[in-house]
């Protein structure tokens, strides 16, 4: 149990922290082509 | 000098930068120490350490590079003042002292790559016998030289043509393969006991400050940030170019490949190992390379029935550790060719010396695995100190006034707060002499000489190399100055 959420908690940060970063970025090119 | 070549796109900037930061350590270093500091109790502490020192020393390589238009010499010159050019210097030729033997490991995973696609490497019985009459002889010279040829090849190419186009290729092949290789692995019967060890916390390994300190030194190591390079690549950003969210996106990208390596390695050794997987993963191996060359080529053969189907993965794991090494050994000559740019040479002439140089100063590591293992010691240490000194630039610029007036400056796309200032004005000077402070004070306990200059990894070979570069560059500050920030 305590394996799984140490698990989820890693990879939430690391993998979704690098997903969250790399849409963000999308975002505000996608915003600095349109302009 | 009037900057004239830029990356061509955000993209192009993201993943050449990914490519300096995903190199060999993120493959073979990082699982071995997540074996040797307990698996998911070292974690922690390493999700930390990105946070307070890796992400933001590439907030402010990214910075520096970007508004200063030099390399490290010019750059910290003209951030922290004319009198501290030598700490560029320094920073300079650590990576470039690295770039020499970086050259060497990079023939090393050519070697293997080509003796895995020939067959040899899973028909070999005595893999440490192949290893053994491959490094003790001649050969590694012959791949040290074509790495150095085919990477001089892409800098004489310059930015857009040549890095941002190989970086493109390189590093998006690169995670493809470890995706498909971290597919693989997870699907091996049994590799959810490696996943298991991976995972699990013990909170007195976690109260051990060993494994902190181990953490903080896996990401001052393979994350690439306070060497220099990424501030070298920042020279050829646009002027509207982001720098916070950029930077989030290698720290947060580099460590996802690191994880992505481990996952795979230990889900791959827990299910095909006859033996003690943590022992395995766990070793030194020849050279700090771990289980690379020696043990991993022999579980390649237990992958499936089909020779095959197993020569396919071998092949896909060497050609990922290859093009991980190139595209930061890029980074390391680009490094010096822009150095030497800087002082006012062509490029294209400024790389046939860096490569040549490159080539003749790395052919003793190629030879002698003592005189190697000397030069990672005494320049991988260097390298905190490399980080230091960028941190130092900023405090001496003013951490507020830089971080309002650079990182915050036209084109970011999200704002950096005042947590920035303590990070870089406290806690990056406090991680690093403390880390410092405890690899060479532990050094003596694995050598009882520990001051002899001419052993291969203690304290007094660190301090002495040291003393020499550091004397001969404080000597020199006002030729590094004169000829680059005022020529």
């Amino acid at each position: 149990m305590v394996t799984l959420v140490v698990a989820v908690i890693v990879l939430s940060i690391v993998w979704g922290g690098f997903a969250f970063f790399l849409l963000k970025a999308i975002k505000f090119e996608k915003r600095k082509n349109t302009f | 000098m009037k900057q004239t070549e830029f990356f061509t796109s955000r993209w192009g900037l993201i993943l050449a930068t990914l490519g300096i930061a995903v190199g060999t350590g993120n493959i073979w270093r990082f699982s071995r120490i997540v074996a040797q500091n307990g698996g998911g109790s070292f974690l922690i502490p390493w999700l930390i350490f990105l946070l307070i020192w890796s992400v933001p020393l590439i907030i402010a390589e990214f910075a520096i590079g970007k508004s200063t238009r030099f390399s490290p010499i010019g750059a910290i010159a003209k951030t922290a003042g004319k009198s501290y050019a030598w700490m560029g210097a320094f920073i300079a030729f650590v990576s470039t002292a690295i770039m020499f033997y970086y050259a060497v490991i990079a023939g090393w995973c050519l070697r293997y790559l080509y003796l895995a696609a020939s067959g040899d490497l899973l028909t070999a019985t005595d893999h440490l016998a192949l290893w053994n009459s491959f490094s003790s002889s001649h050969s590694p010279i012959i791949y040290h030289f074509i790495v150095i040829v085919i990477c001089a090849l892409i800098i004489y190419k310059g930015i857009v043509s040549g890095i941002e186009k190989a970086s493109r290729y390189l590093v998006s092949t690169m995670i493809i393969i470890l995706l498909i290789l971290l597919v693989r692995a997870v699907t091996l019967p049994n590799a959810v006991e490696g996943l298991k060890y991976f995972f699990t916390p013990n909170l007195d390994t976690m109260l051990d400050h060993k494994v902190w300190l181990n953490a903080l030194t896996q990401n001052a190591w393979d994350t690439g940030a306070g060497w220099g390079l990424i501030l070298t690549y920042a020279v050829y950003m646009k002027k509207n170019e982001d720098i916070p969210l950029n930077a989030a996106l290698i720290g947060f990208g580099n460590n996802s490949v690191s994880l992505i390596a481990g996952i795979t390695i230990f889900s791959t050794v827990f299910a095909l190992s006859s033996s003690d997987a943590i022992a395995q993963i766990s070793q030194s191996g020849p050279a700090n390379t771990g289980m690379t060359f020696i043990y991993l080529p022999l579980l390649f053969t237990k992958m499936s029935g089909s020779l095959l189907i197993n020569t396919v993965f071998a092949v896909l794991f060497f050609a990922a550790l290859l093009f991980a090494a190139t595209t930061s050994l890029m980074s390391m000559i680009e490094l010096a060719t822009r150095s030497l740019i800087d002082f006012g040479l062509q490029r294209k002439r400024a790389i046939i010396i860096v490569a040549f140089i490159g080539f003749l100063f790395g052919v003793p590591s190629a030879l002698n695995l003592k005189f190697f293992l000397n030069q990672d010691w005494v320049w991988g240490m260097g390298l905190i100190l490399s980080g230091a000194f960028i941190a130092f630039s900023i405090i001496k610029f003013g951490a507020d006034k830089f971080r309002i007036e650079i990182i915050n400056s036209e084109g970011s796309d999200i704002k950096i707060g005042k947590w920035y200032n303590y990070i870089i004005s406290y806690l990056i000077p406090i991680q690093a002499v403390i880390l410092l402070a405890w690899w060479l004070i532990s050094s003596t306990s694995w050598d009882p000489e520990w001051w002899n200059p001419f052993h291969a990894e203690n304290a007094g070979t660190c301090i002495a190399q040291w003393f020499l570069v550091l004397s001969a560059f404080i000597a020199m500050n006002k030729f590094f100055v004169r000829y680059t920030l005022e020529r």
